[in-house]
């Protein structure tokens, strides 16, 4: 009796197996390129990875709890939260977390900001967050701005906006080309033929 | 023909009390305005004390029964939300101050001032004052071979909106008048 059969009976399941594990490997690094549905994901101990998870594939420090992202310190303390009532993606090769329509909120004791975009990006690496398109910013009562793109630098916590700042100011209708809102020094700067209208 | 009138540095420190009407006899009218537009470069506003800082050729333009617009690289406003007011505003020199009135007579007067130290201006007010080498120039206009015209010279210079008044301390004024027309208003009083 001829073992030719067995041989290639084998080989074949060989190379079945082989393309099998080539296509779950592959599967398994593009696994964060795809959806990131909030309500799949519980990040509770703050980015360190689950088990099973490899190290470095999550952003360090944020929680995702429902339609929420909450950003948090080193301490566990509340830095800002983000909601969208769509779902957020992550981003592997840049190491970005997107969303859309969103409604992004500085939760730093008495540093209070909220930004509503249609889009937001978050630099997992930099601590950068940014914004675009349809932006309200507001920064307290009588503080609400419209603007084209503004980012949220981390450590200073300062928003820094720009593309036809906006803003209704007790009578004024202000007009620039750049805005800063400090929420440590409680201080709005604006740049770039500053124009206040009575309106 | 023109006659002009020049009178000498006050020794003291006087009010020199212009009437910008030019009408005998014309009662003082108060009126009414508001800042209606600020342009500048930068504008930091400190939303705790309500001050906002702007800088880069700053120009504010007060509108009323008359047209007045002030320039600094410099002015400090202080600013009310609960009265919706623009409390006052302190300009870092050189500051210049333009004003055109329009009076019910259909007379004007283009009043161009300046100083090189700071001016302050209240919206509620409505009075700027000027210090530091003061120098101010009233036309009237359309600016006419006949019409009046006058420059000032003075420490300080107080511009009253409301009552269309110019104050000077320690001042200088040359005039030049048209000898049928004369306004018994415009003058010095030490």
């Amino acid at each position: 009796m001829s073992r030719g059969p067995f041989v290639r009976i084998a080989v074949g399941v060989a190379a079945v197996l082989m393309i099998a594990t080539i296509i779950y490997a592959l599967r398994g690094a593009s696994r964060y390129r795809g959806r990131l549905r909030p309500t799949e994901y519980r990040y509770g101990d703050l980015g360190q990875p689950k088990s099973g998870a490899k190290s470095g594939r999550l952003p360090a420090g944020l929680e995702v709890t429902g339609p929420e992202i909450t950003k948090r310190d080193e301490k566990g303390n509340a830095v800002w939260s983000a909601r969208s009532p769509a779902e957020f993606r992550f981003d592997e090769a840049s190491r970005s977390l997107t969303g859309s329509n969103i409604v992004w909120e500085l939760k730093r004791g008495s540093q209070t900001a909220s930004i509503a975009a249609k889009r937001m990006e978050v630099g997992v690496e930099s601590g950068e967050v940014r914004f675009a398109d349809g932006i309200t910013l507001t920064a307290g009562k009588a503080r609400q701005f419209a603007l084209g793109r503004a980012r949220v630098e981390p450590g200073t916590w300062k928003v820094v906006g720009e593309g036809g700042v906006r803003w209704a100011w007790g009578r004024f209708s202000v007009t620039a080309n750049t805005l800063v809102v400090d929420t440590v020094n409680k201080r709005i700067c604006l740049r770039g033929d500053v124009h206040l209208a009575q309106q | 023909m023109k006659r002009a009138v020049a009178l000498g540095t006050a020794v003291a420190s006087v009010a020199l009390l212009v009437s910008l009407t030019g009408a005998p006899g014309q009662k003082l009218q108060v009126l009414h305005g508001s800042i209606v537009d600020i342009y500048a470069a930068e504008v930091v506003v400190d939303w705790m004390t309500g001050v906002a800082t702007l800088t880069g050729k700053v120009r504010v333009e007060i509108k009323g029964d008359y047209d007045a617009n002030m320039t600094a690289p410099k002015v400090t406003a202080t600013t009310s939300q609960e009265k919706n007011q623009v409390l006052s505003l302190e300009a870092q020199g050189p500051v210049t101050i333009d004003v055109v009135t329009k009076t019910p007579e259909g007379k004007q007067w283009r009043v161009s001032a300046r100083c090189s130290d700071s001016a302050t201006f209240s919206e509620q007010t409505m009075i700027a004052v000027l210090k530091g080498n003061a120098h101010a120039e009233a036309t009237g206009l359309p600016r006419l071979e006949e019409m009046e015209s006058a420059e000032y010279d003075g420490d300080t210079m107080t511009v009253d909106l409301k009552k269309h008044l110019l104050t000077f301390t320690q001042a200088h004024i040359n005039a030049e008048m048209a000898p049928q027309a004369p306004s018994p208003e415009a003058g010095a009083k030490h």
